[in-house]
């Protein structure tokens, strides 16, 4: 197979392995948060700011992707 | 920067207690320490202070009051906060706080006492009237319904007629009610029926008298007779009508009247009441402190902690109200009484609104670093290093604007607002250097002119530069840490932590070891001298950690080399926030070309699109972030919570 085609398969899986990951991470933590905030509503912020913090694996490997697209000749 | 405090003791004969907690009440500067649990471990000459029996009688009889007044402002709140309510409120607390307690007593009581009932029927008279306005409203839905189905029955001597609801989903159970009512009544009964509404189906049953009782037997059980209201029970459904509509026309008229009535005693008494509320509560917290001062046989002993600051003023009052009477002493404290001490912020107005994001945390202990200034400095250098767009920043700067302008006197708002307005700012400057503005339009538009400063080109383009990048953001967490562990061994010291100063050292200077060792090597092209220096200064660090925190202390410094990597997200977010409007700024274009006339209004309209996503997901990412690699990465390394916040014993006006 040539470079190209592997280049392409390589920045995939990083997309979709970190994409998979930070849903598996939010669903978790969703979940969860939103059982904390029925029983404690004043713990909203801190929630909202513990599901964001799993999307820098997405991002992460959105990089990595960019990175294989971009610098490997 | 955190406040200097001072521990002093307010000492004087019993008979001017209450004055005196009154004047501190007043006051509010002091910050009371609960001496009643030191006391057991055995201070031979005092004791814990407690009411006289009057006294807590007195309380209790105030708290009593306190109920009934805020029972009274419940009923009578106005809509809206009536036009200098602060001004009168203050006269008015000012007009009852002279009065003494026991004066204060009879007097609320007095004025409340015709009030009080006053208020309770009116209001009373005022819920029966809209519950009643509500019930007959559904009353009249269904009578108007049924009324039609009566007229259809002619009425009979010796025969009696039924109305009964079901859920219209169930409306098939008619067929079988039919069958029943003809078994039970031979026949001698008809059924009709109508929807009132979605969900409900009316139906009126007329049958012989004589199998009233096995009729009703059987509905009772299986279908919701309509009951009237008592006086309407016995009347023929159009009668029945016709009084539900006279007394819906009728009711709210009364209503209105009550209302009136309401609104007026609301507007002579609302403000002075609430004033009166306030003093009462403030009163009963002024007797709720007592049980944690001391006493001795003559004396009370009250001890707080003030701003050192507002020692002198306070001696000053109580010099000049009670004279040589009572003494205010600054007690000597060691070391370890220092952590008792409350916090208080001061810092200036450029970094003020930062404090706000201690609230996430336990506030720092008395006597360490305010960390307020360094998130002042990195939060927005952070957020603009990801952000980096002029347009972006642009929004957020107006953003936060507008929060500061829409919400003036909210305090935790205003400040976010300006935090907002800040990393606005930062996301400009950045967006300059990175020569973006809503992703690479000025590049599209042919804007951007290269120019040279110092060896570096700018603008300096992300995308293109990406690993340089990185290297750039791992080097900015490198320093960032490094500081982190400087404040680290001040703090330390400051607690006379040896072990832990030693630990933060040691991984200070591996890491300082590691940095000119790598450009003595690199840099200065001497790979001997290079090696040589880091590895002698990292045994002398390694030393250092293993003395301060042990076997663990050394396996902590992989953790340190995973934070620093961590900051590597500065990149990455940023990164994906600029492709995130390149890809929108493309899409425009690709469509203004692709689908001549159209192509330019839908390829605008999906970058629009495209870009309030961005803005929004960029407002939010970087800012969690941003905040998250100071208060992990940067607070792990001289953090030290535990402070008390500082609640001075205040009155509330």
């Amino acid at each position: 197979m040539e470079l190209a085609a592997w280049k392409a398969i390589s920045a995939s899986a990083a997309i979709f392995m970190s994409a998979l990951a930070t849903s598996f991470a939010q669903a978790r933590i969703g979940a969860a948060g939103a059982g904390a905030i029925a029983e404690k509503p004043e713990v909203a912020g801190m929630i909202i700011a513990l599901e964001a913090l799993p999307e820098l694996m997405v991002v992460l490997g959105f990089v990595i992707a960019a990175m294989i697209l971009t610098t490997l000749k | 920067m955190l406040v200097s405090m001072a521990k002093v003791q307010v000492i004087g004969p019993k008979r001017y207690f209450y004055d005196v907690i009154g004047t501190l009440h007043q006051l509010g500067i002091l910050h009371i320490e609960d001496v009643s649990k030191k006391l057991a471990v055995g201070e031979q000459n005092l004791r814990r202070m407690s009411m006289d029996e009057k006294t807590a009688q007195l309380r209790s009889n105030l708290e009593n009051i306190l109920i009934r007044v805020n029972g009274i402002l419940t009923t009578i709140q106005p809509a809206q906060k009536p036009e200098g309510a602060d001004q009168v409120k203050d006269m008015y607390y000012h007009e009852y706080w002279r009065d003494d307690t026991e004066e204060l007593k009879n007097n609320v009581n007095q004025l409340i006492a015709e009030l009080d009932e006053k208020t309770r029927d009116l209001a009373n008279a005022r819920s029966n009237l809209e519950l009643e306005l509500n019930s007959l409203e559904r009353y009249q839905q269904i009578v108007q319904k049924i009324e039609p189905l009566a007229r259809q029955i002619v009425a009979l001597e010796g025969f009696e007629t039924v109305a009964f609801l079901l859920e219209s989903k169930y409306k098939s159970l008619l067929d079988l009610i039919n069958k029943e009512m003809s078994q039970l009544t031979h026949d001698q009964f008809e059924i009709v029926s109508t929807d009132v509404d979605d969900e409900t189906t009316a139906a009126l049953a007329i049958f012989n008298k004589r199998y009233s009782t096995q009729v009703h037997q059987f509905l009772a059980g299986n279908v919701n007779e309509v009951r009237l209201p008592p006086d309407l029970a016995h009347e023929p459904f159009d009668v029945a009508l016709a009084k539900i509509s006279e007394r819906r026309a009728e009711l709210p008229k009364t209503l209105a009247k009550i209302k009136d009535e309401l609104a007026e005693i609301s507007k002579e008494w609302y403000l002075k009441l609430s004033a009166i509320s306030e003093v009462l509560r403030d009163r009963t917290e002024e007797l709720g402190v007592v049980p944690q001062f001391a006493q001795t046989d003559f004396t009370f002993v009250i001890t707080g902690w003030l701003p050192v600051k507002q020692l002198k003023k306070t001696e000053k009052i109580l010099h000049d109200r009670y004279g040589e009477r009572i003494i205010i002493a600054q007690l000597p404290v060691d070391h370890h009484e220092l952590e008792e001490a409350p916090i208080v912020f001061e810092n200036p107005s450029w970094s003020k609104p930062f404090e706000v994001i201690l609230k996430i945390l336990q506030p720092p202990r008395y006597g360490t670093v305010d960390p307020t200034p360094f998130l002042a400095i990195f939060i927005p250098a952070f957020f603009g290093l990801i952000v980096g767009d002029v347009g972006y920043g642009l929004l957020i700067f107006f953003a936060g604007l507008f929060a500061r302008m829409k919400f003036k006197g909210k305090q935790t708002i205003e400040a976010v607002g300006s935090i907002f307005m800040a990393l606005g700012i930062s996301a400009m400057v950045f967006g300059f250097l990175f020569g973006e503005a809503f992703g690479n339009i000025p590049k599209e538009l042919g804007l951007l002119k290269h120019i040279e400063i110092g060896g570096v080109g700018i603008p300096f383009e992300r995308v293109e530069g990406m690993m340089t990048l990185l290297y750039i953001t791992i080097g900015l967490g490198l320093a960032h840490i490094m500081l982190g562990l400087i404040l680290g061994v001040v703090n330390s010291m400051r607690e006379k932590a040896t072990k832990h100063a030693s630990e933060r050292a040691g991984q200070f200077l591996l890491l300082f070891a590691t940095v000119v060792g790598l450009f003595i090597w690199l840099v200065l092209k001497s790979q001997f001298v290079g090696i040589g220096f880091a590895t002698a200064v990292g045994i002398i660090s390694v030393a250092l950690i293993f003395y301060g925190a042990g076997f663990l202390g050394i396996m902590e410094i992989f953790g340190l080399v995973g934070n620093i990597f961590s900051y590597a997200r500065i990149m990455a977010l940023g990164l994906a926030g600029v492709i995130l409007a390149e890809v929108a700024n493309e899409l425009a274009i690709d469509l203004k070309t692709s689908m001549p006339g159209i192509g330019i209004v839908v390829g605008g309209l999906i970058a629009l699109l495209l870009h309030v996503i961005n803005l929004v997901v960029g407002a939010f990412s970087p800012t969690i972030h941003s905040i998250r690699l100071n208060v992990l990465e940067f607070f792990n390394r001289f953090y030290e919570p535990g402070g008390k916040e500082y609640k001075p014993f205040k009155a509330r006006r």
